[in-house]
């Protein structure tokens, strides 16, 4: 099926994508010399974001050369959340493929028609989508993410119409929620019993934030981008992430070359999106570090599963040893003054003698910043094994860095 | 007259919220007065002469749905292209990269907070609205003070905005039955909903003038005092 929409998709996007069509020309490939999935693999040149950025400036096109329709296909203009810089236009259909994979997975945690949903996804970038769940007749009880606003709403909610998913968590809503708990003295797990789990995604979760989160009855399940292509999100079992790979052609490239890796090794999460015909990405490296396994998983499926590690940009080399801000939200997330796990890596340069850190801090149950600024870098410095300094700001400074729900983990000053 | 809402008789598709007397309710809204919605708001764009394929920057947040979903289809099938930003002054870098990179002939509903976030980021929103036909909320249409500008209301669950003629706020007249009590602006439910109304104190202190509009709605509409 892959190698049938491969086939498909190249000569369509190499006729309508001016991106596609120039950096084929420019690699001297056509689309009569991609003949199967393979020649695909062989032969089809890579973009990336910067490709597409430069793109976009050279030739005035919003687009960056990957829109393949006109109106009336294309229907409406999406955005990326803007983290890092000026928010990327993303051109869309009527119908997106984000609301297909999300039904299924949302079907794999147990939600049904008729069932309901909390909807509360924590970014706002495809405009509505309520009616994009009618066939499958799952019903959003939509909040905008606005955490402590709308908390007790959620939980009005909760009892009321008694919703089977909950779509979706992240720190700043899991930290509303524990305060708005415990402000009140409300029986969490009553008010959640209906739930068959919660989705937390946007960022990375830590094994204090899923305990956190398990202990109101709640099962996690994280949910990750499948390089912009679609999500993708664990099932039961939490090993993995299931790709959904009719959606998608996944590859797993040596991060500095064009070669596969091995299942179980680190390599570059590669991308093509197989059922995209406004804007589809067409060998995309997303500069997404992964490690991924063809092994059917124990809940039955049989596409790939992947582990998120960190972008490759994220990555700094202190000393020779490599860090990604994976590796020290563990940390941050055991002390009860840093547990919602803000922090930034200072990256000067990609490599550097000293791990520079800023990190958020809860003021509220803070009783003595300086304490503790040397207890984590006591931590750090022994958990990393490298040299660390740490400038401590309050959790609400940092949080203004970024969209509501995240902040950039990686800055150069 | 006493404010009710009580559940209808129409099979829900979504919940989305609106605002009693200051508090939150839940609003389970249907596919039936989705549709009627959008017909009232495709009317209201017909009013212009927007050409196909210019765009409509939506801003709202996702629990105005039974507004804003009306909105953006009757957007799309009208031959508009729709980008959303937040109602937010924390998103307004997308509103105005949206402003600056695309062909954008009309915005709706630009709020005091939107205009308040592009100011405290160096924006300046005369200039970046200029030559947009712009729907705002009272507090914004008064601070632009534009010909471009129509007001845009959101009155409990209903939505009202101006057409082109700016002769004072149209709801729809098929799914409204509107009427001013001592000065406050009272909605009944006219169509099966999800959730019934009658009497609805909105809140919003007005006038409501009667007789055709120039666009030919014929329904009473709303002039703010």
């Amino acid at each position: 099926m892959q190698e049938a929409r491969i086939l498909q998709l190249v000569p369509y996007v190499y006729n309508r994508a001016p991106l596609t069509r120039h950096i084929w020309d420019q690699a001297g490939v056509h689309p009569d010399d991609i003949k199967s999935l393979q020649d695909y693999k062989d032969k089809a040149p890579f973009i990336n974001k910067d490709t597409i950025r430069e793109f976009r400036d050279n030739n005035s096109d919003p687009f960056g050369g990957l829109c393949c329709v006109v109106q009336p296909h294309l229907k409406g203009i999406g955005f990326t959340s803007g983290t890092t810089g000026d928010p990327t236009p993303v051109p869309r259909a009527k119908h997106t493929l984000s609301m297909l994979d999300l039904k299924r997975c949302f079907w794999h945690m147990g939600l049904r028609p008729k069932d309901y949903f909390i909807n509360a996804m924590f970014t706002f970038r495809e405009g509505q989508t309520a009616d994009r769940c009618i066939e499958a007749d799952f019903k959003p009880i939509n909040f905008c993410y606005k955490p402590s606003e709308v908390v007790p709403r959620i939980i009005e909610a909760s009892l009321k119409y008694r919703p089977k998913v909950f779509f979706m968590l992240s720190t700043p809503m899991v930290t509303a929620i524990e305060k708005y708990v415990r402000d009140r003295n409300i029986d969490i797990k009553e008010a959640f019993a209906s739930y068959q789990g919660a989705v937390f995604g946007g960022e990375m979760l830590g094994d204090s934030m899923r305990q956190r989160i398990n202990s109101w009855g709640l099962e996690v399940y994280e949910y990750t981008t499948l390089g912009d292509v679609c999500g993708a999100m664990q099932c039961s079992a939490h090993d993995g992430m299931h790709a959904w790979e009719d959606l998608a052609l996944v590859e797993v490239l040596d991060p500095d070359g064009s070669e596969p890796v091995a299942d179980g090794e680190v390599g570059e999460l590669v991308v093509t999106a197989l059922m995209d015909d406004v804007a589809p990405l067409v060998r995309f490296r997303t500069d997404d570090l992964v490690k991924i396994t063809r092994e059917p998983c124990s809940c039955g499926r049989t596409h790939a599963r992947f582990w998120p590690l960190g972008r490759k940009g994220d990555q700094i080399i202190v000393r020779g040893k490599s860090i990604l801000p994976r590796d020290l939200l563990p940390i941050f997330q055991t002390q009860a003054e840093t547990s919602s796990g803000l922090f930034q890596i200072i990256l000067r340069s990609r490599e550097a003698d000293i791990l520079e850190l800023r990190v958020g801090y809860d003021a509220s149950v803070t009783g003595d910043p300086a304490e503790l600024k040397s207890r984590l870098l006591e931590l750090v410095s022994n958990g990393m094994e490298v040299p660390v300094a740490i400038d401590l700001v309050v959790d609400d400074e940092l949080l203004k860095l970024g969209p509501p729900q995240k902040i950039p983990r990686v800055t150069k000053s | 007259m006493t404010t009710t809402f009580k559940p209808g008789r129409n099979e829900p598709f979504v919940v989305s919220s609106f605002l009693d007397a200051g508090k939150y309710e839940f609003l389970p809204f249907s596919q039936p007065e989705q549709e009627r919605a959008q017909g009232f708001i495709t009317a209201m764009l017909s009013t212009f002469h927007f050409r196909t394929g210019s765009h409509l920057l939506v801003l709202s947040q996702q629990d105005t749905v039974n507004h804003f979903l009306p909105i953006e289809r009757a957007a799309m099938d009208y031959g508009l292209i729709v980008c959303n930003a937040d109602d937010s002054m924390f998103d307004v870098r997308r509103t105005e990269s949206i402003l600056r990179r695309f062909d954008v002939t009309a915005a709706v509903a630009v709020s005091g907070e939107v205009l308040d976030g592009l100011r405290d980021s160096g924006f300046d929103a005369a200039e970046l609205f200029r030559d947009v036909v712009v729907w705002a909320y009272p507090d914004a249409a008064a601070r632009l003070d534009s010909e471009n500008v129509r007001q845009f209301m959101v009155l409990g669950p209903a939505t009202a905005l101006e057409c082109q003629y700016r002769n004072g706020l149209h709801l729809d007249p098929r799914e409204w039955l509107v009427e001013c009590v001592d000065g406050e602006i009272l909605l009944t439910s006219k169509q099966p909903r999800s959730m019934d109304f009658e009497g609805f104190a909105t809140g919003v202190k007005a006038e409501l003038h009667q007789g055709v509009c120039a666009c030919g709605n014929t329904g009473p509409r709303i002039v703010l005092k």
